[in-house]
């Protein structure tokens, strides 16, 4: 009798690897719980071109492998100050740069031009069905959303290649997909920390000014980390390449007729450059205060929808205070 | 089984049977689970003999267990709170 797979029974371990493309083993520190996961492999069928006197197709060949994957989650502290959140890895993938730990208060991501890859666990009871890692994972993108009930983070990316355990036990799998693996890591006992705070409480600082008319906003981290899919001899795609790093800022907030907002205001319409800070959450160890510097705003649009009317200011852009810094963003866990 | 003590919030070790809910509270670690207290990701607990030496009293254990409840402490409870992390921080090696 088989047995199925229930989607509620997913685990995700993402370990930082020190290879591109070399797998990583995880250990149950690496546990990250997460609201959603995905881990998928693709090989297109090139289509052969000549044509054969009939309407008819003849089969192809096996075009290029690429695989990519996404993972979200609760937006969970570690609980204690100055520990790095069970998300880490993740968020050391997209933020290029690790973990500083200020003493015992604060965890924050910076920004850098590294190009981490990490080996993207994702296991599934029964463990007798297929089990998947992400191999040379690397993260295109970060979406922070708050003003909820559960604030989330959501990565995505793309990989080298997404191994099975069914391809790993398959002889004819070549070297490069299996990612240095020669035998399955069974799931590691898992240990997660933290809960997320409450989306819909903490500080919101727009250019100085405290503002609690906040309704909700995302900020989005996006970096153009390439896998060069056209190297020459070989079914998977090169070593990351990267690009053009963007931080995205959306929030709307209850209009109203104080001097802050007004002055506010006027700024998006000169677009004269502010700094944001979003905190999300009051309790030690698990608020996290996300800055963006250098935000140009653009005209707030008005929703008329509900009682009382709103603003939101959709699409603008954070950006380095100058050449280099690499300080358009900053997420401080305290 | 080595004895630590809890400094986070909330950290469970799924299916061992292990729930930590509040500052203080102790925990006999089995050596595998205790070893990966030192990295990052594993259970934010240290040694109970290095959290005993810091002086924490029983009346201060039961009023700031909950992480909430820090907020309000007086400095003398959040001077050793942060010794105690600071020892977790140091077993760390920084991370």
């Amino acid at each position: 009798m088989s047995n199925p797979a229930f989607t509620r029974n997913q685990m995700c371990f993402p370990v930082l690897e020190s290879t591109f493309g070399t797998a990583v083993t995880p250990v149950g520190a690496n546990a990250c719980l997460i609201t959603s996961l995905t881990t998928q492999a693709a090989q297109p069928e090139i289509p052969r071109p000549d044509k054969t006197g009939s309407l008819g197709e003849i089969v192809g060949i096996p075009g290029r492998k690429t695989a990519t994957w996404t993972a979200a989650m609760s937006m969970a502290g570690n609980g204690a100050a100055g520990v790095a959140p069970d998300c880490d890895k993740l968020l050391q993938l997209i933020c290029g740069k690790p973990v500083t730990i200020v003493g015992v208060t604060s965890a924050t991501y910076g920004l850098d031009d590294t190009n981490y890859s990490a080996s993207i666990w994702h296991y599934n009871d029964p463990s007798t069905v297929a089990q998947y890692v992400a191999i040379g994972a690397v993260c295109h993108q970060l979406k922070i959303t708050f003003g909820g009930d559960v604030p989330t983070l959501e990565f995505s990316g793309s990989c080298l290649w997404v191994l099975d355990t069914d391809q790993l036990a398959d002889g004819t799998m070549d070297s490069i997909g299996k990612g240095g693996i020669s035998a399955w890591t069974a799931r590691p006992t898992p240990t997660v920390n933290g809960k997320p705070p409450a989306g819909f409480t903490g500080a919101i600082t727009l250019d100085g000014q405290t503002y609690t008319t906040l309704r909700q906003g995302s900020i989005t981290l996006a970096v153009a980390r390439n896998l060069p899919g056209d190297v020459f001899n070989s079914y998977y795609s090169g070593t990351p390449v990267p690009g053009l790093r963007a931080v995205g800022v959306d929030f709307g907030m209850y209009d109203d007729d104080s001097a802050n907002l007004k002055a506010l205001k006027q700024k998006a319409f000169n677009k004269t450059p502010v700094n944001l800070t979003f905190q999300i959450g009051t309790v030690v160890g698990n608020r996290w205060g996300i800055t963006t510097n250098n935000v140009m705003l653009p005209a707030p649009t008005l929703d008329q929808g509900g009682d009382r009317r709103a603003i939101s200011f959709s699409g603008a852009k954070a950006h380095d205070t100058s050449i280099g810094s690499k300080d358009a963003m900053a997420i401080a866990i305290t | 089984m080595t004895t630590f003590v809890f400094l986070g919030a909330f950290s469970e070790v799924l299916g061992a049977g292990i729930k930590l809910t509040r500052f203080g509270q102790r925990v006999d670690l089995p050596p595998e689970i205790a070893e990966q207290t030192t990295v990052a990701g594993g259970l934010p607990c240290i040694p109970a003999e290095q959290f005993d030496a810091l002086g924490f009293t029983p009346d201060e254990l039961r009023k700031y267990g909950p992480v909430a409840a820090h907020e309000s402490a007086p400095p003398e409870f959040l001077a050793k709170k942060t010794q105690a992390l600071q020892i977790l921080h140091d077993i760390r090696g920084g991370e």
